[in-house]
């Protein structure tokens, strides 16, 4: 349990590679804090220099308020979850656990209870006596937790730790990380290239490009207000659709008008508009592709366009359409709101009209794509 | 002299035999070899026991000390280019063998039929190289007379050459020394090694290239070069004669950490995220390598505590020149080869084939007492495949 700082924190390989560029982030105690972005954006290497993995090129890295740049990672008190499990292969689920309580010289009982207790938590009671080859992907990565669940660190960093397993087992341990949390209250940090499991997981989320921090904030921060073009076409699946548009200022109302249908912004959307004193220009209009919907023709406030792959994803349709322009757009449809012959309208080749409502947009401008409400 | 190129040529191929097997058979479970490329490998060392035979099929004619170094320089030049170009063809064979046999009898026949080859050149070998040791345990029996002769089954058996050893030289003390030596190089070229190659293989510092290429290049120097040198700095530390053995350590363990190219490679397939998985579970860096490498590279650690064990024994240079002449200080090999002086080889040579015999006991010992160790495998698990 504690805090961590990192202060224009900086990795430089080499010479002139730079791989993270000036990172300050503060995290409260018994925070989770998700690491998010593509692959090659810094996150991981952010977390290896808080573990002590790494060497922090420049910056500082507190821990409960001391400097601990220099300290090596067993000095730090961290635990740490790797993406490839890492388990030592001569060593039963047991011992692996056990293994840094041994290096502590932790009595024998003690070591036992923690364990037992750590691997009851995780389900895998019946393998502790087994080798790691015996295990499937999903224990492995169980046990992996447990070997650090049981050093009670003031820090737990997981590294993609879920990133080997399939689909399926990915969500059902998702949730259980969650429920782990709840357990084991500590200050979590924890690096995924999967929106989902940031958005789900963390408390706040930490959207990185390129070495640089995009954007912090909670979920639905992050969601409903991204800072910039990157965020918001980052967070979100299938990701948001943009499109040049104008945007224009009539008598105090704002109207967006794109591919020539003109739609009226409401809500607390065109308050800040105002607030913000904003005029007639030029916008990169974002708009999710569930904020679609479906419309009819004749509606000024309709855009044309036609179907050219129709997913079926069950309890929603995802529609890409390709505009009169050329733009391509993505729509998703909830099944449940079509009558069948509506979804029989929905093949490949045929046009329909969709709309989106007032309040749900996202302006950014067209050049620095920062979000021009913020 | 001819009987004593004869005894060289003998001895040299037993030791060829015997360490050949050895290391192969080694460097075949920890390639996981099998088949054509175990036959291959086998093959390497067949060489210089064809020479031999060759050398002693010659020595009966013509016979003199000159032979000794055509068939030594014979062997070198041929043993390793050959066994190399031999390689390739039989691989290229067994390609163009596969190709045919596959198109004519199916996979399933092919597979069968490319086996029974490579068994019957197997157990074809096996007999090449078993004779000569057949032929020097034969001979250590033998009582009838202790010179040599034309005809392989003794005569008479018995235990008297076994006896003679023990009773009547100073073989057990050599053999001590020897012992101690072999000891002594394992343990120590095993911690120089390992160290060694651990450090080049996870540390990352200042110059590691520079100094992996400069040992590499080092190595290439035959280690006699520097005999002088070495003698003239032991007889000021009072390290040869009765000390020898001591000294020898010294020489033997120095320049180990060298040969690093085998445990390196095999530590550089131990993922490092174990090394980081320990690191942060509050290892120190001897911890990572005692607790979490080491018991992962048991098949190269028994590697190079066998061939430390095993350097001695064979070892006669650099160790006659230390020991002198002196009895107590010698190794198995330097004593041995008094025994094949002119005047001495008729009286000595069951006795020196018993010796050959007893000198085997150790080496096969400490080989089969490791081997179980050759756990395949053993890295599973530890990371996603």
């Amino acid at each position: 349990m504690a805090t961590v700082k990192l202060t224009n924190v900086k990795k430089i390989y080499g010479k002139d590679t730079v791989a993270v560029k000036d990172f300050n982030l503060d995290i409260a105690d018994k925070e989770f804090i998700v690491f998010v972005g593509p692959s090659g954006c810094g996150k991981s290497t952010t977390l290896r220099m808080i573990a002590g993995l790494e060497e922090i090129s420049e910056g500082t890295v507190e821990i409960d308020g001391v400097v601990v740049n220099d300290l090596q990672p067993r000095d730090r008190d961290i635990a740490m979850v790797f993406q490839n499990y890492a388990l030592y292969p001569h060593l039963t689920v047991f011992e692996n656990m056990a293994f840094s309580l041994r290096l502590k010289k932790v009595p024998q009982e003690e070591v036992f209870e923690k364990v037992t207790q750590a691997a009851e938590i995780l389900g895998i009671t019946e393998y502790l006596t087994r080798k790691p080859r015996a295990l499937s992907g999903g224990q492995r990565q169980r046990v992996a937790i447990g070997r650090a669940m049981v050093r009670d660190s003031k820090v737990f960093l997981m590294d993609e730790p879920l990133s080997n397993l399939d689909a399926k087992l990915r969500n059902q341990m998702r949730a259980e990380i969650i429920l782990l949390r709840q357990k084991i209250d500590t200050t979590f940090i924890y690096v995924t290239h999967d929106q989902t499991e940031a958005m789900t997981l963390g408390d706040r989320i930490v959207i990185m490009k390129d070495g640089i921090i995009m954007q912090v904030g909670t979920p639905t921060e992050v969601f409903d207000m991204p800072d910039n073009l990157f965020v918001a076409e980052f967070i979100g699946a299938p990701k948001m659709n943009t499109f040049k548009t104008n945007l224009i200022c009539e008598d105090g109302k704002y109207y967006v008008t794109p591919y020539g249908a003109k739609i009226e912004i409401t809500g607390k959307k065109a308050e800040k508009l105002k607030g913000k004193g904003v005029t007639t220009r030029e916008v990169l209009l974002g708009v999710r592709p569930e904020h679609f919907r479906l419309s009819e023709k004749g509606n000024p406030a309709a855009i044309p366009c036609k179907i050219t792959v129709n997913e079926m994803m069950g309890s929603e349709l995802h529609l890409h359409v390709v505009e009169d322009n050329g733009d391509k757009l993505i729509v998703r449809v909830p099944t449940v709101s079509l009558e069948d012959h509506e979804r029989e309208a929905l093949v490949i080749g045929a046009t329909i009209y969709v709309t989106f409502d007032g309040k749900v947009m996202h302006f950014f401008d067209s050049e620095t794509e920062k979000n021009i409400l913020i | 002299m001819k009987v004593a190129s004869k005894i060289f040529i003998w001895i040299g191929m037993i030791v060829t035999f015997i360490s050949d097997n050895i290391v192969i058979s080694m460097m075949a479970k920890i390639l996981e070899m099998d088949g054509w490329s175990l036959l291959f490998s086998r093959a390497t060392s067949l060489m210089p026991i064809i020479i031999g035979v060759i050398a002693l099929l010659k020595l009966n004619t013509a016979c003199s000390k000159k032979a000794l170094l055509p068939t030594a320089i014979l062997t070198i030049i041929f043993c390793s280019p050959l066994a190399g170009i031999f390689m390739l063809c039989i691989n290229e064979t067994e390609l163009k063998l596969n190709v045919y046999n596959k198109s004519i009898l199916g996979a399933k026949a092919s597979r069968r039929l490319s086996n029974i080859i490579v068994y019957a050149i197997l157990v074809l070998m096996t007999v090449v190289w078993m004779f000569p040791f057949f032929g020097i345990v034969l001979e250590s029996f033998r009582t009838e007379t202790t010179m040599q002769v034309s005809y392989l089954w003794p005569k008479e058996f018995g235990f008297d050459n076994y006896i003679r050893l023990f009773k009547e030289t100073d073989f057990l003390r050599w053999f001590i020394n020897t012992g101690i030596m072999g000891v002594a190089t394992a343990v120590l070229q095993t911690i120089f090694v390992l160290a060694m190659s651990y450090v080049l293989s996870r540390l990352r510092f200042r110059g590691r290239k520079a100094l992996m290429n400069f040992m590499l290049i080092l190595g290439m120097f035959p280690g006699f070069l520097t005999m002088l040198l070495i003698y003239k700095v032991f007889t000021d530390l009072g390290l040869t004669m009765n000390m020898a053995p001591l000294g020898l350590i010294i020489v033997y363990c120095a320049s180990s950490g060298m040969g690093y190219y085998v445990s390196k490679g095999f530590f550089d397939t131990i993922p490092k995220s174990l090394d980081e998985a320990a690191r942060v579970d509050g290892a120190t860096r001897f911890q990572i390598f005692y607790k979490v490498i080491l018991p992962l590279s048991k098949p190269i650690v028994i590697y190079t505590v066998l061939m430390g064990f095993m350097a001695p024994w064979g070892e006669f240079m650099l160790s006659s020149y230390l020991i002198h002449e002196n009895s107590q200080g010698m190794s198995v090999a330097v004593g041995m080869f008094e025994w094949l002086s002119k005047t001495m080889v008729n009286s000595n040579y069951t006795m020196f084939c018993a010796a050959g015999v007893v000198v085997a006991i150790p080496v096969t010992a400490v080989f089969l007492l490791l081997q179980k160790y050759y756990v395949e495998g053993v890295t599973g698990g530890a990371v996603k495949g």
